[in-house]
């Protein structure tokens, strides 16, 4: 039977590959937009190490060390994206009712659901761990046949996560909602990311190397006398390797032993005790709402726009996916202002201006991404929509003003920062909000022109619905969309004519958010509900 | 009042409804027909969410193609599958419609009247993904009860109730009927048709076949058939010997 339940596992996870031509190349280029982290963890450690290598003080140890602090963040990472995974594949899943009413062992069933699970975490560890382990590898200098060892090391290491978060998962399941904690999994993985991203920015890894003029003994020193909390299984499975460049196979045998024992320990404990929990109640429920919802409070024509606003942001704050990706573009927005050197804010304006610029793509690129949900968040429910009496032009209107409202307020108080810490005077912070609240609107308008025409109306799920070509173009375009207006603004710097600069550009703005309506109007009147 | 003429819609390759012609006052009409027959799809096209290839739609005398706003304004509308917002509350999706549509204050009140009569008001709290089948979909009608309409279009409204919800909402749309609004409703409970009709219409392939109050398409089509008689004879063959052989295989 479990033959049978994998095919069927890997069928899912494949699907994407066959069918339909707009499917394989959103699929595609996902794996694209994946394959672009190797390749820049690579080029940034493979040299590093190889720096190291040559310093005494440091060498091969130091190397092994890093690799393997760095893989504890690794385990964490993959822990913490299949805690939500494995309360969704354990519990919630529509396919387990089916599986159960089947003649099929549950322990053969719930065995399915932890390989389904792990397989899910691969891409992650492909495009994060793996990379690391390559580099180490080359790094010491070792024989192509590691890559065998690392490959059966790798397979070991990436059901651990999976084994922690389902025991992890199963203890919190007997105390709460197992929605809620998805819910709660999927922020934290979320904040997790951000969190790391804004740490790599800070601590730049160039201070850890001699051969940069950022170079600092000192941060050395503290990562050499920073020990890493005992043995852990991202310590065995770098261990290993390291062990197999020095060919001590002893080591390399009682390393992936360890692998191996608590891998298979932590699965079999995990589909014992999920089985025993099907004797127990597991609350699933969404929670309640406790509040009557108000009245509008107005009677004027805004009252229906009004109305899907509100909606709107209801969905967004309790869609996880959706309140996810908008504090995620929130946080790096607030976190942008540190992360970029604020050194180039010298007193010319130019330089002011190029402070700014990191702050203004966020901007753009954060808005339209928010702007492009607009459309497909409503899924089959646009029904209740289309069939209202409201105008598709305040339909539209709502979702740019839904991305707006969630993007501002980020938007402002990074400006604040940026302003603060390049010294800039009160008009010209002002000036440098009313132009990005500008940036915010132009983004919002272009993503929803882009949804518009790339969302492929699959209304049943809304992951079909935004592609990947257009996440893409739409970064492209809303690019193209902001040089534009950015041009406008540094070409009155250079001539010394703001005013007249601002005025153009206001004027460009204007322009972007009547013709952008004007075309996403024309196609969305062409929408079919079939 | 609802007049359609030479309504048409293909997808790829079926003719889904084809040419159709139907006036409907203030009556209780339902629409009858096989699976695949075209009425989703004709309910689609009266109330705006599909353009037709051909034909017009007028709701108490508005072109649904040259004035949307007004026409969708005149109906309420419960489609086949609910599809609500799983993310709100029953709660808020009424007071959502109720916003969207302008109802007066009124409105309120309805809702609490229509949450009781659907035993939903204990649950109006809950997050709409948290409901069973039935009860969202009574949320739908509901919604579409709500805002007072003059015209009612229901796909398969008593399908997914309980006994007593489909009595309840016999009794509701009889009683509308009765204060002059249009209740257009498809079921594939012929019993419902046989009890509470004015009028029916048989489609089947998207061609009209039969329309009429039932005595007078007894009369048409022989007297003493049962409406399940008279639904098969226009619609197609039953198939006896393929059912012996399934059971004898059985
Ligand atoms: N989006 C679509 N794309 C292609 N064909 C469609 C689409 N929607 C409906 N059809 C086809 O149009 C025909 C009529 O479908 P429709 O849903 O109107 O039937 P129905 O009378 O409501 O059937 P049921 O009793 O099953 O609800 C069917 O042949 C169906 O396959
Ligand atoms: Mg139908």
């Amino acid at each position: 039977m479990l033959p049978l339940l994998l095919k069927n596992v890997f069928r899912t996870l494949f699907a994407n590959f066959r069918g339909k031509l707009v499917k394989k190349k959103r699929a595609l280029l996902t794996l694209l937009g994946l394959a672009f982290f190797p390749f820049l963890i690579m080029s940034q450690t493979v040299d590093l190490f190889s720096v190291w290598m040559h310093i005494p003080t440091m060498g091969a140890t130091f190397v092994v060390r890093f690799v393997a602090t760095s893989f504890f963040a690794v385990l964490v990472l993959l822990c913490l994206t299949s805690l939500p995974s494995v309360m969704h594949h354990f519990f919630l899943a529509p396919d387990l009712s089916l599986l159960r009413a089947l003649p099929i062992n549950k322990r053969t069933i719930f065995l399915a659901k932890f390989v389904q699970v792990t397989l899910g975490t691969v891409g992650m560890y492909v495009a994060v761990g793996l990379p690391l382990l390559v580099s180490m590898c080359l790094a010491l200098g070792a024989a192509p046949s590691i890559f065998a060892i690392m490959l059966i090391a790798s397979l070991l290491f990436i059901f651990i996560p999976t084994g922690l978060s389902a025991i992890v998962a199963f203890a919190l399941a007997r105390l709460f909602s197992v929605v809620k904690m998805r819910r709660l999994a999927t922020l934290i993985l979320g904040l997790f990311i951000v969190v790391t991203w804004a740490g790599l920015q800070l601590v730049r890894l160039s201070r850890l190397n001699p051969a940069s003029p950022d170079f600092q003994p000192q941060a050395v020193r503290d990562f050499a006398a920073w020990s890493a909390p005992g043995p852990l299984p991202s310590d065995w499975l770098v261990n290993s390797l390291y062990a197999a460049t020095l060919a001590q196979w002893q080591t390399v045998g009682l390393n992936l032993a360890a692998l191996l024992l608590s891998a298979a320990a932590l699965a079999c404990l995990a589909i014992v005790w999920r089985v025993r929990l099907d004797h127990k109640d597991i609350r699933m429920d969404a929670g309640r709402i406790s509040k009557t919802a108000r009245d509008i409070g107005t009677r004027s024509f805004l009252r229906p726009a009004l109305a899907m606003l509100r909606k709107d942001m209801q969905v967004t704050r309790r869609d996880s996916r959706l309140l996810h990706s908008s504090l995620l573009l929130g946080a790096m927005l607030l976190v942008s202002p540190f992360v970029t050197s604020a050194d180039v804010g010298n007193p010319g304006t130019v330089g002011l201006f190029m402070s700014y610029m990191p702050l203004t793509i966020l901007t753009l690129i954060a808005s339209s991404t928010l702007a492009r949900q607009g459309l497909p968040l409503e899924r089959l429910s646009l029904q209740y929509v289309l069939q209202a009496p409201v105008s598709l032009t305040s339909v539209l209107m709502t979702k740019i003003v839904r991305a707006l409202l969630l993007i501002a307020p980020f938007t402002i108080v990074a400006c604040l920062i940026t302003a603060y810490k390049t010294g800039t005077a009160v008009p010209g912070a002002a000036l440098a909000i009313a132009e990005h609240l500008s940036f915010v609107l132009c983004g919002a308008v272009t993503g929803s022109v882009v949804a518009v025409f790339t969302t492929n109306y699959a209304w049943s799920d809304p992951r079909y619905m935004t592609n990947a070509l257009g996440a893409y173009s739409s970064t492209f375009i809303v690019l193209a969309v902001g040089a534009i207006g950015m041009s406008i603004i540094m070409a009155g710097e250079l001539l010394g004519q703001q005013m007249v600069a601002f005025l153009l550009f206001f004027i460009y703005v204007f322009l972007v958010f009547w013709i952008g309506l004007r075309v996403s109007l024309a196609r969305f009147r062409k929408l079919q509900w079939t | 009042m609802i007049k359609i003429s030479g309504l048409t819609k293909s997808f790829d390759n079926v003719v889904a409804v084809d040419h159709l012609d139907l006036e409907v006052g203030d009556e209780l009409f339902i629409f009858l027909g096989p699976n695949g027959a075209g009425k989703t799809t004709t309910l689609k096209m009266m109330t705006g969410l599909l353009t037709p290839d051909e034909g017009t739609v007028q709701l108490n005398g508005i072109s649904m193609r040259d004035e949307p706003l007004a026409a969708k304004r005149q109906f309420g509308y419960a489609p086949e599958q609910p599809n609500l917002y799983e993310k709100l509350t029953p709660n808020e999706f009424i007071q959502f419609i109720l916003d969207i549509y302008g109802a007066p204050d009124q409105g309120k009140a309805r809702a609490r009247q229509l949450f009781d009569i659907f035993e939903l008001s204990e649950r109006q709290h809950d997050l709409i993904e948290d409901l069973s089948g039935g009860m969202k979909k009574k949320v739908s009608l509901i919604a579409a009860l709500v805002h007072q309409p003059k015209i009612l279009f229901l796909d398969e409204p008593t399908a997914a109730l309980d006994p007593k919800a489909a009595r309840h909402l016999k009794d509701i749309l009889r009683g509308l009927v009765r204060k002059g609004v249009t209740v257009f409703m498809t079921t594939h409970i012929l019993e419902v048709a046989e009890t509470m009709c004015d009028r029916i219409a048989i489609i089947n392939k998207g061609k009209l076949c039969a329309i009429g109050a039932l005595d007078r398409l007894r009369v048409q089509y022989g007297s003493g058939l049962s409406l399940e008689d008279l639904f098969l004879k226009l619609t197609g063959e039953i198939y006896s010997s393929k059912i012996d052989e399934f059971l004898q295989d059985a």
